[in-house]
């Protein structure tokens, strides 16, 4: 009798709980962070004797593609070292024309970059933690990006680590553009590999392959940032909206390292 | 004590496991939630004293882990242990119609109250065929992998058992001996 009773109220307070923090999710921001604290750096280790491991075998055992990676790499440096050269004369005479425009924009993006140390237990949820937190100035939603693109934004935070949760978990959500024919929408994880377009008009001319970016208008993620390409477009005879997946930039599978933007997303990137 | 010192890090070693190690390799992505079968284990084999703390420590390490909703393992964990305490009642817990089918169904109900949860607190979105491609492959990992994974478990408490009686033995036996000199 006295198990039912203390089952029925654990069941009835776990009930709560899951309400509380569906409707509020800072709620419970404090104490979850404290298992991140100890947990994580375990995870830093075994994930940093991990990449020691494959850095031996990559380094010592694999020199043979590495010469040859080096001579490509070394064309490659040679055309770059000629576009940057391209670069500065149009950094340089797009500073001339913002200063004609009186263009207001003068903030520096302060950045953080930072190592994944763990992914998601759960399969259903896609989060990954680093080995960046407070003490590096990262708050709670702070974006995180990598050169391919979004990648997510920070949604716990301890002393020394952090929580990231993945632009394709179902519970993240962007604004963003279509970079050709600017329609808007949000983009909506779904805990697999893709992502979906949500609540853009019907009458909005979208392609597969166009490229999807941020808006900035979620006030977290920095407009124009590039997200990935719409991969299938479905486009029903009623309704308001049409129905469009995105297929990120980003391969979530291999993400080892990932840079956090600690500046709030006040500003404006320049458009790719 | 000292047991749930030991379950504590096996719950930290397995999270570790999960998040560091396996989730390095593509053929784990849709693995099924590793602490399973050790809560499974409590409710079967351990004492409710031990195996309620225990329980409630392990939902709150996932949930703090996850990024999803926060209680939900506290849940699943706490309803899971109920059921394994109820179905001892009627089944003999080491009997072999139990183990190869434990893991299983454990994972079932979990993936069932987490398909209850999305319908009730996100209504507006469909439960996508990904979610049920996840849980097919979490259940055909727990009916290959389930019943071996207890079976190391008990293995592993049966032998702490005995040590720890033996170790207990001994020091008794030491202190018989001391007082006899005294």
């Amino acid at each position: 009798m006295v198990l039912a009773i203390a089952s029925a109220f654990i069941i009835f307070c776990s009930a709560i709980l899951i309400s509380v923090s569906d409707r509020h999710p800072d709620a419970t921001e404090g104490i979850s962070s404290v298992p991140i604290s100890i947990i994580s750096p375990f995870q830093d280790a075994v994930t940093g004797s991990i990449a020691f491991i494959t850095g031996i075998w990559r380094h010592y055992f694999d020199l043979v593609s590495t010469a040859k990676e080096n001579d490509a790499l070394k064309k490659m440096l040679s055309q770059a070292v000629e576009k940057k050269n391209q670069c500065i004369e149009i950094e340089l005479s797009n500073q001339r024309l913002r200063k004609f425009l009186d263009f207001q924009k003068t903030r520096m993006i302060q950045t953080v970059s930072a190592e994944v140390i763990g992914k998601d237990p759960s399969p259903w949820s896609k989060t990954v933690i680093i080995d960046k937190g407070k003490s590096e100035g990262i708050r709670k939603g702070c974006p995180v990006v990598v050169p391919e693109g979004i990648t997510g934004q920070v949604v716990s935070v301890s002393t020394y680590y952090s929580k990231v949760l993945l632009i394709i978990d179902r519970n993240s959500a962007v604004d963003a553009l279509v970079q050709r024919s600017r329609a808007r929408g949000i983009i909506r994880g779904m805990s697999s590999e893709d992502c979906t377009f949500h609540y853009v008009l019907r009458k909005n001319d979208i392609r597969v392959g166009d490229e999807v970016v941020s808006s900035g208008i979620d006030g977290v993620y920095p407009k124009g940032l590039r997200i990935g390409y719409v991969s299938g477009v479905i486009r029903r005879n009623s309704g308001m909206f049409q129905e469009v997946d995105v297929t990120p930039h980003v391969d979530f599978e291999k993400l080892e390292e990932v840079i956090v933007f600690i500046t709030p997303a006040e500003y404006e990137l320049e458009m790719p | 004590m000292i047991q749930y010192i030991v379950y504590s890090c096996i719950c930290i070693f397995l999270i570790i496991l999960k998040t560091a190690v396996l989730s390095n390799f593509a053929l784990f992505n849709n693995f099924y939630d590793i602490l399973l079968p050790v809560v499974l284990y409590l409710g079967l084999f351990r004492p409710l004293s031990q195996g309620l703390p225990l329980i409630f420590f392990y939902g709150f390490c996932m949930d703090s882990m996850t990024g999803g909703l926060f209680g939900f393992y506290i849940l699943v964990y706490f309803l899971l242990f109920i059921a394994m305490r109820w179905t001892v009642q009627f089944l003999h817990a080491r009997s072999f119609l139990l183990k190869p089918f434990i893991v299983l169904v454990g994972v079932l109900i979990e993936n069932l109250i987490l398909f209850l949860i999305l319908v009730l607190f996100h209504r507006n979105r469909i439960v996508s065929g990904s979610f049920l491609h996840s849980a097919a492959i979490q259940l055909l990992w727990a009916a290959v992998t389930g019943p071996f994974l207890l079976i190391a478990i008990d293995y592993t408490q049966i032998r702490f058992s005995d040590w720890s009686e033996e170790r207990v033995s001994r020091e008794k036996k030491m202190d018989h001996q001391r007082d006899r000199i005294f």
